[in-house]
């Protein structure tokens, strides 16, 4: 009998330990999907940043094919859906929050396509040869231009931007404020990278640091991370997925569909995908480098919408010997709106904006 | 062919007998016609709301799936799957699923099934290959009865897609199929999830409202933006993830990732499904 | 009437149905209690006991549905549930009352279960389904739907899903529950024909009346133990026709009686009593006259087995049903 019940017992935890190997084998099978990346770090030939940079200024692919997720988390409050503002506000404001994804796909220099994809919506903006197109599917809106042909090698100003050419942008206006360190190797999309640290030396910043991850074969950028002074990740863009061959011709095609509204951009100022060519306000830069300070004039003194009166008015009100104003504090970005209608945004601290609007 | 060989086929074949069994009782059940009626009234409903509104407001016309129907109406199919995939197509899951185990431990004639006898592991597997008739089922009657009501009201025309692409009428129904497919994948994940609970009750109606409960909190998760490191990880995080088949060229990171996760969720809980009622006690 | 010696059951084949240490619990209720049954095969072996006693639990026991918390039992010396697949196919159950669907008619009722047995032949499906609606007379009925049917009906139906194929057993848990007089005569019936087939079948009840006429062994039930089982002649003898001898002499009569070998001869105030165990009471009295003893009166007192089982169980059982 007691033997019996000893074996019982012994059965049942038998029992008990499959039950929990099947469990823990599916729940890793789950995790597995998501956390591939937790292999070791690569070893990779070591190169000086200096070295690196370079292989990245000159880096060259015939065609890439990449999704990249970008997160913002400036430690901006939870904007109410529907605020005052418009579409352009709203687009622009939910770039700066949550998680965003971008396919981009290029084919040499003449040919690129930068997608914004949304939960149901995608905005687009493709450069096929000399012909520039922009698309948003919320609007149901196709927007075009044509690249001067004499200075085709030139970048032009409506060409898209891809996250790659963002960050090669970046590169270049970094300079001698910035102190760069090499920092081991990784895995962005699957593919070993080089990581690269970029600080700047200006104590002023507001960004602590970029984490820039470079592909160890092709030497293309596949992600940055922001980082504020505390070491709080504030932005990051990160390939998801990377393909190095040449995209189908077709992707870079765009014939605005029937019923579709087509606008005639200026390629000037085409910067915007929604191409509205509004008088731009006047601005003035002071600074340079990572602590440059953006000073416009909206010329406006009132703000008409409720909503974002009243947004307006729940910021702290801040007030110095150039002027009275609205202090929006973000972790990676500061603005000021003066009470005569000025805006002074940087990534710098307010003391720095409120040097600024006093020159 | 050897012996072995023939008692295997017979064995497929016996199973089959009882899966269609199952798919009978399950299509033959006046309840559950009623659910799938419900669901395509939904979307006629939908469809005749935008009509009208269409006809008050000739001309206006929005970017997302819902105000493009106005313009074709192939559009309704994948507007009747964004408007259902939250509460209807989960709630009509629930029911069915709910139903599975506890409904015939309710009426007795699980310990009949068990005696006749039918392997515990088998009756598991035929109820959730059921399950995942059931959810196909589903998502195909909101999307076809979209796509019929839409062309009905609002005729039918190419599509265009999300990146601004035309779609032929074809392209566009295949894509809507491969839609209502996709959505079904995480119905069914959601009816594993109702087949564990309900091994764990003698109650269908509790087993239903435990997982409709357990679908729309899982929603309301998703919608907590402060949870957003658990977004990826809840089942129903990338259902609305079927529209990337509407852009060009088709965006598969999404729906691979959810396909993953319905599939990680539903071997997770038909596991567990089994574990509980391998050795349960029928008392019933 | 002894009981099995343990772990007798997986080797002798010739038992239908053998138990050894069964034991239940639900919650903390000892449900069964370490139960040994020992079923013949071709027996009709009746399993009775009060409401309550552990019937059913005992029957889902051995079937499979629900796992012994200590103890084994096998169908024809295989183990179960962990045989089950084998084993049930040749094993007929009705178990706590009939239970269908009730939006399907009789025989989708039957062609559902007969699809979820794996080793039954779908070719044969519609005339086995047949034939086990004529056995329990439903025939006429087949095409209703199982909600409208009677209590009796239900009950007929149960009995054919039992009967879809030929059975090696037939387990019958309250077979006669909610018919008609009617009813219960074509249910023993029925069962008479079956175990005359060649079928064991284990009958439960708390019926005397139904264990007396139809079985050949008997188990009697009492708050999850089993207090006593064996065949049901060796059950009378336990309530063998007693003697009451009045006579002035008891002593004198008492020594008759050992030597006349009467098993439990005792003597009290006026009278002295006695087993019969065989003895014919005219053997009895000419002995006794023989000897000089007196004898004012003698009385055979015959003890029913209903006598038996109330001094067993300690309770009666519902002879009325």
């Amino acid at each position: 009998m007691k033997a019996q019940q000893q074996s019982e017992t012994r059965r049942r935890t038998t029992r008990l330990i499959g039950a929990g190997v099947i469990v823990a084998l599916l729940l890793a099978s789950l995790t597995g999907l998501f956390a591939r990346g937790a292999a070791a770090d690569p070893t990779l030939p070591p190169l000086t940043p200096t070295e690196l940079l370079n292989r990245v200024a000159t880096a060259q692919v015939d065609g890439m094919s990449a999704t990249f997720t970008q997160r913002s988390d400036l430690g901006l409050p939870a904007l109410p859906s529907g605020i005052g503002g418009g579409d352009e506000l709203q687009s622009a404001l939910t770039l700066l929050t949550g998680t965003h994804t971008i396919r981009v796909w290029t084919a040499g220099p003449q040919h690129s396509r930068v997608s914004l994809v949304d939960d149901d919506s995608e905005s687009s903006v493709i450069r096929n040869g000399n012909q520039v197109w922009t698309w948003s599917s919320e609007q149901q809106k196709a927007g075009h231009a044509t690249i001067d042909a004499k200075t085709p090698t030139a970048r032009p100003t409506g060409a898209p931007s891809t996250p790659a050419e963002a960050i090669d942008r970046l590169l270049k206006a970094i300079g001698p404020s910035t102190e760069v360190t090499a920092s081991g190797t990784g895995y962005v999309a699957g593919r070993p990278v080089y990581q690269l640290i970029l600080a700047p030396k200006d104590a002023a910043s507001l960004i602590g640091q970029v984490r820039l991850f470079v592909d160890a074969t092709t030497y293309v950028p596949l992600g940055l991370r922001v980082l504020d002074r505390g070491g709080a990740e504030a932005v990051s863009l990160l390939a998801s997925t990377v393909d190095f061959s040449v995209p189908a011709a077709g992707v870079f095609e765009f014939t605005p569909p029937a019923g579709v509204e087509v606008t005639e951009l200026d390629a000037k100022a085409s910067d915007h995908p929604t191409g509205t060519a509004k008088s731009r306000p006047e601005t003035k830069t002071v600074g340079t480098g990572w602590t440059t300070v953006l000073v416009a004039s909206t010329g406006t003194t009132k703000v008409t919408d409720a909503t974002a009166k009243a947004l307006l008015d729940s910021l702290p009100a801040v007030s110095g010997a150039w002027g009275r104003g609205r202090l929006l504090s973000t972790s990676l970005v500061n603005v000021v709106l003066t009470d005569d209608g000025r805006v002074a945004v940087g990534a710098v601290t307010e003391d720095r904006l409120y040097a600024a609007l006093a020159r | 062919m050897s012996a072995a060989e023939k008692t295997r086929e017979r064995r497929v074949h016996r199973s089959g007998r009882l899966f269609a069994s199952e798919l009978g009782l399950m299509c033959g059940r006046r309840r559950n016609q009623v659910g799938l009626a419900t669901l395509f009234a939904l979307v006629v409903l939908v469809g005749v709301a935008l009509k009208v509104s269409a006809m008050r407001r000739p001309g206006s016309r929005g970017g997302d799936l819902v105000s493009a129907v106005a313009g074709n109406g192939i559009y309704l199919g994948f507007a009747g799957l964004t408007i259902e995939i939250a509460l209807f197509l989960p709630l009509a899951v629930s029911v069915l699923a709910g139903d599975a185990v506890a409904g015939e431990a309710n009426q007795g004639t699980l310990r009949y099934l068990l005696l006749a006898p039918v392997g515990r592991l088998r009756l598991l597997v035929v109820k959730a290959g059921a399950l995942i008739v059931g959810s196909v089922i589903g998502a195909m009657v909101v999307a076809a009865g979209g796509v019929l009501t839409g062309v009905v009201l609002f005729g039918a025309g190419p599509l265009i897609s999300l990146s601004g692409t035309q779609l032929s009428v074809a392209d566009g129904l295949w894509r809507l199929a491969l839609a209502a497919l996709y959505v079904a994948t995480g119905l069914a994940a959601l009816g594993m999830i109702g087949l564990f609970i309900s091994t764990l009750t003698e109650q269908p109606i509790a087993a239903t409202v435990a997982t409709a409960m357990v679908g729309t909190l899982l929603w309301v998760l998703d919608a907590v933006p402060q949870l957003d490191w658990l977004h990826p990880w809840l089942l129903v995080d990338r259902w609305p993830a079927f529209v990337d088949l509407l852009r060009e060229p088709v965006f598969l990171d999404r729906i691979v990732a959810g396909l993953g996760i319905n599939a990680a969720y539903g071997a997770v809980f038909f596991a567990l499904a089994w574990l509980r009622f391998r050795g349960k006690d029928i008392t019933s | 009437m002894s009981l099995p010696p343990e772990h007798e059951g997986s080797e002798q084949p010739e038992l239908a149905i053998a138990s050894t240490g069964l034991t239940k619990r639900f919650g903390r209720q000892q449900v069964v209690d370490d139960l040994a049954l020992a079923v013949p095969s071709g027996s009709v072996y009746g399993f009775i006991g009060p409401n309550g006693s552990g019937k059913t639990t005992t029957i889902r026991m051995l079937l499979g549905l629900v796992r012994p918390d200590s103890g084994s039992c096998a169908l024809f010396g295989k183990p179960m549930p962990q045989a089950a697949g084998g084993v049930l196919p040749r094993v007929g159950a009705l178990v706590e009352g009939p239970a269908f669907h009730p939006y399907l008619s009789g025989t989708a009722n039957l062609r559902r279960l007969d699809a979820a047995d794996p080793s039954s032949d779908s070719a044969t499906a519609s005339a086995r389904i047949g034939s086990a609606l004529d056995r329990v007379g439903l025939r006429a009925a087949a095409g209703k739907r199982y909600r409208a049917y009677s209590l009796g009906m239900r009950q007929r139906l149960g009995i054919a899903a039992a009967l879809l194929h030929p059975r090696d057993l037939l387990v019958l848990d309250e077979p006669t529950n909610g018919l008609d007089p009617q009813g219960t005569r074509e249910v023993r019936h029925l069962v008479a024909e079956l175990a005359a087939e060649g079928t064991t079948i284990f009958v439960s009840s708390h019926l005397l009346v139904e264990v007396e006429q139809l079985c050949s062994h008997v188990g009697v039930m009492r708050s999850g133990r089993l207090l006593t089982q064996g065949p049901l002649d060796e059950l009378r003898t336990l309530t063998a026709p007693r003697f009451r001898l009045q006579t002035p002499d008891p002593a004198a009569a008492l020594g008759v009686l050992a030597t006349l070998e009467v098993p439990d001869a005792a003597a009290d105030a006026d009278a002295v009593t006695g087993t019969l165990a065989g003895l014919e009471p005219e053997r009895i009295v000419a002995a006794l006259v023989a000897a000089g003893v007196a004898v004012r009166s003698f009385t055979p007192v015959t003890a029913t087995l209903e006598d038996a089982f109330v001094e067993l169980t300690g309770e009666g059982f519902d002879v009325s049903g």
